[in-house]
């Protein structure tokens, strides 16, 4: 599929492969500016993109804005006293006293991003950074939350927005699908739909792949050599020949024919994606491949992989977080310092590792690396030593591809509970994203149901003063 | 959009009074003030979205009037009064549901001006209004509906001429072929007939022919071949099976609800199975949309009637499940959100489905192009809202008469042997308390105490129970059991008839003083004045406005005791005092719920007072009903007392909302709780009711063992002896039926039958005897249906915000299809609902349905667009096609079979795939004049199906209970099964796997099958590398394809080259080429070769078998 085909015939083709896959037909083409020549599934976007693929760092179970990228001298000041706001009902109603944060907090780099120091290395990126103090969600659940992160709507069953961007940019690898899942141990509340196509064609789907032997399912044969394998898809060619001499072709049956040619290429492609020893042993500690921590080292392994799959032209890649035993992802209704500590020393040293790596390959300008919880955690304690969920103001972070460094965004209250200026959406975050690849989130639409759907919804706006 | 509730009165601005009020007077040039301070505050911060362009919620803040006026929500701007105004609200952010400015708070100094001016009267010079902002045009329902095709009565078109008169085989053909000579166009020729077999076996059964079925087929000279090919698969159990699947794609089927925890919808298989049983005996499409929308209120209609099952339920009710395979979140901060959103997935099935129309686009807004009003989303919400979720047990009509009539009639002789066996034992009480007073306090396991040491201590407990048994010559299992029930913790129990024993256990030496103390205990009636609202009291003669559901709480409150056998045929005895709402009387084996009318949680507690055993009592508020925790547990009572108790369950985290109480005794339980109810058992209720008193007080003047044991010194030494001669007295004075026998005997009865103090362990052949009958109370399923609540009408939501309630909408159906409100007064009104679709003449249902089945046979619709007959849905290609065809269907008495074999008799669908003229698919180029037949893949099912019969595996039982999903290392998260179900899913069809929303079968969603959240009535049919890659790789398919090659080696064929021709011939279902044949067996050798094995090995043919299936020709239909 690397010959280019006129546009004409490109749409003979899509009309007929994605058979109906209507809605290509129907409106998906509407996105497509008229272009010389486009080679299939590889869509055109509506300006100029400022970065080609995302890494989305999705940290599962919300982590807290007052112990990381939010600093807020008052609650270490207050910490035990009752707690100076009005307290919104919360998902446990176990509300305690003003909950100071363990961790320190200095300045880093030369903008002077505060950051705690449960991300010592990340910290010495903060110059690359754009942080978001503002984030705000509109649920306080994890799974109406995290539907709400990946797919614009609260409820379950909306195409996820790797999907949605697959679609509207189509996919530059034609090996690896465009919007893979890194699968680090913790599937996020809500299950698989977190990445789903919905109504979108099931080529945007995510595909789950794991950093292990068999990274994802049925890409590797089972016949015990490959010579046999070989033998029946040369029986499988010729005996489909055969019948296109009888009857011809239609398109979708020749569709399925390249998409033999291809699964068969994945089936190579994708071991050789994840074979993480090919890389150096400086890169392997960058990633922190060498941390005594296990956690550290799988985390690391994703972020490697991800890499990878962006040199190889995946679009989209989300990283779900470490299974630590006996910490539940970041919820840490209790035993805050322990856990929130534990999460993020696996996952710290990776991540700096990743921007280090992408920066040094010149990969980091055009790929969009997106760091955030589906919601942050309350200023004040549950129980003893937790926080609750807080929906009202979180930190997200984003750098890479369009992103300004060093830039701090958005402001919250005197103890991070809720925002106060610069208020960032999650429709306005993903408005963002698909700025920066090119894409009006006003014009990526799917007719649906009788509706044109938008990932955002009728909502949205590009979060300008944090592009570069 | 904010959505988060909060709870608290806009009380926040009054901190803003003390601030500013005092500064009015020094202000003296008020609008000097407006111009400088607050004019420029609201150009910049807020005429963005409330100006002349847009103004959000209606409002405008750029003239004193639109200020004055207010917006959507109400005013704004109360003058003089800043805490009252909910300007002041909005922009001190107080509130998380109203935060203005949205993207950040405006400085304290610009709030304060605000403020400021507002306590000045909120002053505006006096200047031109300025232009309004282009209006919209009015909505014109009437001329929208006009406008639009589908609205139309359906003509009732005459078919065509043309000038073909030999190609027509059915008067579809004409309209077909009418449309393609207009264009200058011949149909196709006629598929070869083993095309047309397999075509049709799939398109009706979902499976490939057999081999047997393609010979003799083949072999057919009649000329009626294919009709009776037809109807043989009309007949065939698999045709129902096929068009399910088609079904539950529109009703978003699934059995578990997703979200964190993706707990189960219990018995969600029932509903599948109906859907399977409907088709296959051809129920009328019309009965079953009635059943789909009213199927709990059918029975009770003269109009409409039961309709049985084979076992003799009525079926009809099972419809209704379809409403509640939504997903479900498990702990919304706010329900009313919840609620909301849950409805509008309701209102978008059921639109989408019946009336291939998108109702749901109305929520926030009048539709944008249809003749569909905000009002009609409301006016169907009012109709959902009216109907709750209730889990039914599928009973016969009537319910179980025969047995209840006959356990009434063995009641009395149960009662005198209950007695006799009792009064027999009645003098041993008191050797069985003194015994048991001997051993001391039971043992309970110690923290941190290990299984050996607490079994060892369990050990010796058993050893000193029958020690003290044999001393005194009782019973060792009865001792057990006297000690067991009478733990020393009852001594505070004033109601419980052997609190003075317990007080004696505890304390042998203060026995006298607190027996004093326990005579002297008399305490007057509870005088207080109450808030009490009372929302249900029993204790009358009659159910009043409750809802009585199955048939376990009879028609009536009733004062019987409840005297039955349980399962092991032993005795229960649970006497009462008074009228009660009691689920059981004769029988522990009956179902049935009860519920209270909707009421509004004004009070902080409600009062519950309830005796029942293995029932449960939910709170539903705002019709949630995953009622777990957090936040939503402590509105469940799981019942596990013998005795009238008061319960209190604290509402004060849903104040203002409304609820209604449901009161379980079923069969089957909740799988989202892990509680163990869901057994045979009873419950009583006898008042219900809302109060801000944190304590009710026990209406009992003097504590129940004084009443029993009588007012009277009494040493310790006579105690065991006194309850003996008080259990006897009981006992002989126990009348079953009498209305209002003192509480403590009642309560003394019932405590001895629980714990089984008095029972004879001896097998009674009468005992049996009532088991046996009532052991013919079957153990109905039950299903999540819908049952009617109160009647309310619904609020239009401005902007689709449950917070900002408009008008009051009558309940109806849509305006656009003339449905009528007045008869809609009567419950829910559903069916009234179910009775307009169904009308012969409705334009929108029945051209909906042909429309849906002419898209499974052709590929796409007459109506592309098959959810979406709206204006932004395509038009008809064919529109006299799809009237007359709708016309037939209702003629044909809506008969889905009749029509499919029409359809699939008509030589439009015996079409090549092929056509000979290459201009036809330069004028035809998406089939849609119908030309030539589409190339059509199998979707997943279908596939799986098909390498199941070519495996030899395919389990072609119907229905039951689903298959779990088979789990894999991609299959991960919250929720995950424990266990994992076969690779080959048990061999059994697709339909019957289990659809786990969060546990979606990867094969299926490679092949998309729609994920389960609104109706699909149209699947994407992707072509992806990764449906590849499961035929090239999926151990399932593997494992397939060698059963198959086994099977085909086993089959005694004569040699390898018939081999190789049948096992082409099963997978494609044609015969082969000697090409094909050739690049076969050319293959074998190789492969075998290869493997280092011979042909007689199963290995290169598993090989062939596997390469059958990967050709395109195996998963597409030609």
């Amino acid at each position: 599929m690397t010959e280019p085909l006129d546009r004409r015939r490109f749409l003979r083709a899509c009309a007929g492969i994605a058979a109906c896959s209507a809605p290509i037909g129907e409106t998906g083409l509407r996105l497509l500016v008229p272009a010389p020549a486009l080679p299939p599934g590889r869509g055109t976007p509506h300006h100029p993109p400022r970065a080609r693929s995302v890494i989305f760092l999705y940290m599962d179970g919300g982590p807290s804005q007052v112990d990381t990228f939010d600093y807020k001298p008052r609650l270490q000041r207050e910490h035990g006293k009752p707690f100076g706001m009005k307290m919104e009902p919360t998902q446990f109603n176990d509300n305690g006293n003003t909950l100071g944060s363990p961790w320190r907090f200095a300045q880093h780099g030369a903008s002077g991003q505060w950051i705690s120091e449960l991300f010592p290395a990340l910290a010495r990126c903060a110059d690359r950074l754009a942080i978001v103090r503002s984030m705000s969600a509109d649920f306080s659940e994890h799974t109406n939350a995290n539907y709400f992160l990946h797919t614009g709507v609260g409820i379950q069953g909306r195409p996820s927005m790797g999907a949605w961007i697959g679609y509207g940019l189509g996919s530059e690898s034609d090996e690896l699908p465009a919007h893979v899942v890194l699968h680090g141990g913790l599937i996020p509340p809500g299950g698989l739909d977190c990445f789903g196509s919905s109504f979108l064609p099931a080529t945007w789907q995510g595909s789950v792949f794991r950093a292990a032997e068999e990274p994802v399912a049925n890409v590797q044969r089972t016949e015990p050599r490959a010579e046999l394998q070989r033998g029946k898809l040369a029986l499988v060619q010729r005996l489909d020949a055969l019948a296109g001499e009888r009857t011809g072709h239609d398109a979708q049956v020749a569709a399925a024919m390249r998409n033999q040619e291809l699964a068969e290429r994945m089936q190579l492609a994708v071991p050789e994606l994840m074979r993480l020893r090919d890389e150096s042993a400086a890169t392997h500690r960058l990633y922190g491949l060498d941390d005594p921590d296990p956690y550290t080292r799988g985390y690391g392994a994703q972020c490697l992989a991800a890499r990878r799959m962006v040199e190889r032209g995946v679009r989209f890649i989300e990283l779900t977080c470490p299974k630590i035993p006996r910490v539940d992802r970041w919820d840490q209704h209790s035993n805050l310092a322990r856990d929130h500590a534990r999460n993020a020393h696996a996952i710290d040293q990776p991540i700096a590792g990743l921007i280090t790596d992408l920066a040094g390959r010149g990969l980091l300008d055009q790929t969009l690396v997106v760091w955030t919880g589906e919601f942050g955690r309350t200023p004040f304690a549950q129980g003893r030593d937790g926080r609750d969920h807080n929906p009202f103001a979180f930190s997200a972070w984003l750098c890479g591809g369009g992103i300004a460094g060093g830039v701090t965004h958005g402001v919250t209250d005197d103890y991070g509970y809720k925002v106060v200026a610069d208020r960032v959406t999650v429709h306005d975050l993903h408005a963002t994203i698909l700025h920066l690849l090119g894409l009006d989130h006003t014009r990526l639409t799917y007719r649906f149901g009788g509706r044109d759907i938008r990932l955002t919804d009728v909502y949205g706006e590009v979060v300008r003063p944090i592009l570069a | 959009m904010p959505r988060l509730v909060s709870r608290r009165p806009r009380a926040a601005a009054l901190l803003a009074v003390g601030l500013v009020a005092a500064l009015p007077a020094q202000i003296a040039d008020p609008l000097a003030f407006f111009e400088t301070r607050v004019r420029p505050v609201l150009a910049e911060r807020c005429v963005s979205c409330h100006g002349s362009k847009t103004q959000k919620s209606e409002l405008r803040l750029d003239h004193g009037s639109f200020v004055r006026r207010g917006g959507a929500r109400g005013p704004v701007v109360v003058p003089g009064d800043a805490a009252a105004s909910r300007l002041v609200a909005a922009v001190r952010y107080e509130d998380v549901d109203l935060q203005m400015p949205p993207k950040g708070r405006l400085a304290d100094a610009e709030i304060a001006a605000l403020e400021q001016w507002i306590e000045l009267g909120a002053p505006w010079p006096d200047e031109p209004v300025p232009e309004a902002a282009a209006a919209e045009p009015a909505f014109d329902l009437a001329a929208r509906r006009a406008a639009h095709w589908c609205w139309q009565p359906r003509a009732r078109p005459a078919v065509p001429s043309v000038r073909d008169l030999s190609w027509p085989a059915d008067p579809i053909d004409l309209f077909v072929l009418a449309a393609l000579e207009d264009r200058g166009l011949r149909p196709a020729r006629d598929a070869d007939p083993a095309t047309w077999l397999r075509r049709v076996t799939f398109d009706l059964t979902g499976l490939p022919p057999t081999a047997r079925e393609l010979d003799a087929f083949l072999a057919d000279p009649a000329s009626d071949a294919r009709a009776r090919a037809v109807d043989r698969l009309l007949a065939s159990p698999h045709f129902g099976e096929r068009w399910a699947r088609h079904w539950l794609d529109l009703v978003r089927y699934a059995e578990t609800l997703g979200h964190e925890y993706d707990f189960e919808i219990p018995n969600a298989w029932h509903y599948r199975d109906y859907v399977v049983r409907a088709l296959n005996a051809d129920v009328p499409y019309d009965r079953f949309v009635q059943e789909h929308v009213a199927g709990d209120l059918l029975a009770a209609s003269p109009e409409f009637g039961p309709r049985l099952h084979p076992d003799g339920f009525d079926e009809s009710p099972i419809g209704t499940c379809f409403w509640w395979f939504g997903d479900q979140t498990h702990s919304p901060l706010d329900p009313r959100q919840h609620r909301a959103d849950r409805v509008d997935n309701q209102i978008g099935v059921f639109g989408k489905t019946s009336l291939g129309r998108t109702v749901a686009c109305a929520r926030c807004h009048d539709h944008k192009f249809d003749a569909i009003a905000q009002r009609d989303y409301y006016a169907l919400a009012g109709v959902v809202k009216s109907s709750r979720y209730a889990l039914t047990p599928l009973l016969p009509p009537g319910g179980h008469r025969d047995a209840l009539g006959a356990l009434a009639e063995l009641r009395p002789a149960l009662v005198e042997r209950v007695r006799a066996s009792w009064l027999r034992r009645a003098p041993s009480v008191a050797a069985y308390l003194r015994a048991a007073a001997t051993l001391g306090e039971r043992p309970r396991r110690a923290r941190g105490e290990t299984d050996e040491a607490w079994r060892a201590r369990q050990a010796a407990y058993d050893d000193s129970v029958a020690e003290a048994a044999r001393v005194a010559g009782l019973e060792s299992r009865r001792l057990r059991a006297f000690h067991a029930a009478l733990p020393t913790a009852l001594r505070d129990d004033r109601g419980h008839p052997f609190q003075a024993w317990a007080c004696y256990l505890h304390d042998p030496e203060g026995w006298p003083a607190r027996w004093r103390e326990l005579r002297a205990d008399c305490r007057p009636v509870d005088a207080r004045p109450t808030d009490a609202v009372v929302l249900a009291d029993f204790r009358h003669d009659g159910y009043d406005r409750a809802f009585v559901a199955g048939e376990a709480f009879g028609d009536r409150p009733r004062a019987r005791d409840l005297v039955a056998v349980d399962g092991d045929g032993r005795p229960v005895v649970r006497a009462r005092t008074g009228r009660v709402a009691t689920s059981a009387v004769e029988s522990l084996r009956v179902q049935g719920s009860l519920a209270t009318r909707t009421f509004t949680i004004d009070r902080r507690y409600l009062w519950i007072e309830a005796a029942g055993e293995g029932t449960r009592i939910n709170v539903v508020v705002e019709g949630f009903n995953v009622i777990r925790d957090p936040i939503y547990g402590p509105l469940k009572l799981v019942l596990a007392t013998e005795r009238m108790r008061l319960h209190r369950i604290d509402l004060s985290l849903w104040q203002g909302m409304q609820a209604y109480l449901q009161v379980h005794d079923l069969r089957t339980a909740d799988p989202s709780d892990e509680n163990d109810y869901g057994r045979p058992g009873w419950v009583a209720v006898r008042r219900v009711w809302l109060s801000d008193r944190a304590e009710e007080l026990d209406s009992r003047v003097r504590p129940a063992c004084v009443e029993l044991l009588g007012d009277r010194e009494l040493t310790g030494d006579e105690l065991a002896s006194a309850y003996a001669r008080a259990v006897e007295a009981a006992v002989a004075a126990w009348q079953p039926d009498e209305p209002d026998p003192p509480a403590e005997r009642a309560d003394l009865l019932a405590f001895l039958s629980r714990h089984r103090l008095l029972d004879d362990t001896h097998d009674d052949p009468f005992l049996r005897l009532v088991r046996g009958v009532d052991s013919a109370i079957a153990e109905a399923a039950c299903v999540p249906a819908m049952a009617d609540g109160d009647g309310l009408d619904e609020h239009v939501f401005v902007r689709g915000d449950h917070r900002a309630p408009g008008e009051v909408v009558p309940r109806a159906g849509l305006t656009a299809l003339d449905s009528d409100p007045d008869a809609f007064r009567a419950g829910s009104g559903r069916l009234a609902l179910a009775r307009e679709l169904t009308r012969p003449d409705h334009p929108l249902v029945p051209r909906v349905l042909v429309n849906r089945v002419w898209h499974h046979l052709f590929g796409r619709g007459l109506v592309p667009t098959v959810d979406n007959f709206g204006v932004l849905g395509e038009p008809p290609s064919h529109p006299e096609l799809l009237d007359w065809l709708a016309g037939t269907f209702v003629d044909d008495g809506w008969s889905l079979k009749r029509l499919l074999r029409r359809i699939v008799l008509s030589r439009t669908y015996a079409m090549a795939s092929v056509h000979d003229d290459p201009r036809a698919a330069e004028v035809d180029p998406d089939l849609a004049l119908l030309h030539r037949a589409r190339v059509r893949r199998l979707d997943g099912e279908a596939l799986r199906d098909a390498l199941l019969v070519l495996a030899g595996r395919l389990d072609r039982k119907l229905g039951g209970a689903s298959v779990p999903v088979h789990l894999t290392p991609f299959l991960d998260g919250r929720g995950r099964p424990e266990r994992s179900g076969p690779l080959d899913g048990a061999g059994r069809r697709s339909l019957y796997q289990e659809v786990r929303r969060n546990f979606l079968n990867p094969w299926f969603l490679a092949f998309d099958t729609p994920v389960p959240f609104s109706t699909v009535g149209r699947r994407n049919v992707s072509n992806v590398p990764a449906q590849a890659l499961a035929l090239m790789n999926d151990p399932f398919v593997v494992e397939q394809a060698r059963r198959f090659a086994e099977r085909m080696l086993r089959a005694g064929l004569p040699d390898r080259g018939a081999r190789v021709a049948a096992m082409l011939r099963e997978a494609w279902g044609r015969a082969p080429e000697r090409a094909e044949l050739d690049a076969a067996e050319q293959f074998l050798l190789d492969q075998a070769q290869v493997h280092r094995a011979d042909l007689d090995d199963v290995a290169p043919w598993a090989d062939l078998a596997h390469a059958l299936v990967n050709v395109k020709e195996f998963a597409f239909l030609r």
